[in-house]
């Protein structure tokens, strides 16, 4: 539990340093603050694990965790990708639109 | 006369663009250049202009380019083939043109086959210059055959229309098709040429293919590798397969 509380500890502080260096927006906070309630929800709940999990179709409470926490790091791959491929359109557009404005203002000063 | 008639009925030349897509080309750019610029183009009754995109090049192709007097857009990152057309199309949607043609910087295309195609754009959006419509001298290792051919195949599937070449770096737009794919023109490696045509034909552009006569590089290495060819042709299956929602956004 100790170890539980300690990792808690170093990620909390770890977004909030990022956050204040501007070195993650706002939009994943939110996504690690989801993440922090599912654990802080799954540690209240450590009691009833194994009926929620039994009620779940699985034999261990390890393993209906284990799922759980596979399916959101997935969830959040997907997310990740698709932010990453939007913001890799956008780069393309900007780079052709500074080349495009680069070489007009290349033509009007001659 | 190929041209447009104006308002007061008097026809007007029409304007070309040719776009020389390069990166990485200081060994051949040259020789393209001056065979094009050499080359006497009075006969075609078009305005032409001749425009370089270095595709963030890290020799002196620009500089080449600039040295042979003709526009050269500069990009700051390297984006592929497709970012370097997608480039072209732009400037040619706000400069107004009437034609962009594409043509390769390492000395495959001739400049020869530059009329037929113009001839031929009278009646499509879009003229692709094939290299196998007709037995050609153009020869294609086995591998990269038996991609286009899947490409093709795959192409056909999803558009209901065979192009032997869907490869082909050397293609003629006008304007409806500058319109439409100067937003949409995707740039990664062979999505550029065959997706363009899968946007195209849901975007009703009308495709034509005529045979041209294509040489080896002149110099220069090609822009990808084999295993980079059979990864990139894995991902284009996919997309083709999905049946991507590309069409235009104009």
């Amino acid at each position: 539990m100790i170890l539980i509380l300690l990792c808690c500890a170093y990620f909390t502080s770890r977004i909030v340093i990022n956050l204040r260096r501007n070195q993650l927006s706002i939009k994943f906070v939110y996504l690690w603050l989801v993440l922090s309630l599912i654990g802080t929800l799954l540690f209240a709940l450590r009691n009833h694990l194994q009926t929620i999990a039994q009620s779940m179709g699985f034999v261990l409470a390890s393993n209906a965790l284990l799922v759980i926490f596979i399916s959101i790091l997935f969830a959040i791959i997907l997310n990740l990708s698709v932010s990453i491929s939007k913001i890799e359109k956008k780069l393309e557009e900007q780079i052709i639109d500074s080349a495009l404005i680069r070489s007009e203002l290349h033509d009007k000063n001659g | 006369m190929i041209g447009i008639e104006n308002m007061q009925g008097e026809i007007t030349k029409m304007r070309l663009l040719i776009l020389v897509p390069a990166y990485n080309e200081e060994d051949v750019i040259g020789s393209t250049l001056k065979e094009l610029l050499a080359f006497d183009f009075i006969n075609f009754n078009v305005e032409i202009d001749i425009c370089v995109v270095d595709d963030g090049s890290t020799d002196k192709t620009s500089l080449i380019a600039h040295e042979h007097g003709v526009k050269v857009i500069q990009l700051h990152s390297n984006l592929g083939v497709g970012g370097a057309v997608r480039c072209g199309l732009q400037y040619a949607l706000e400069k107004k043109y009437d034609l962009l043609l594409q043509y390769d910087a390492d000395g495959q295309h001739s400049p020869t086959e530059i009329q037929k195609m113009i001839i031929e754009s009278g009646h499509v959006d879009i003229v692709i210059g094939s290299r196998f419509t007709e037995k050609g001298e153009y020869e294609m290792g086995i591998l990269r055959s038996m991609m286009r051919l899947i490409i093709a195949m795959l192409l056909w599937l999803a558009c209901g229309r065979y192009i032997k070449d869907p490869t082909s770096g050397f293609r003629l737009y006008n304007e409806n098709a500058i319109k439409i794919l100067a937003r949409n023109y995707p740039t990664r490696y062979l999505e550029d040429s065959v997706l363009t045509l899968y946007i195209a034909s849901h975007s009703k552009l009308r495709i034509s293919e005529i045979s041209v006569k294509m040489r080896s590089r002149l110099g220069g290495q090609p822009s990808q590798s084999l295993s980079s060819l059979v990864q990139m042709s894995i991902m284009l299956i996919i997309t083709l397969i999905a049946g991507t929602n590309r069409k235009s956004r104009n």
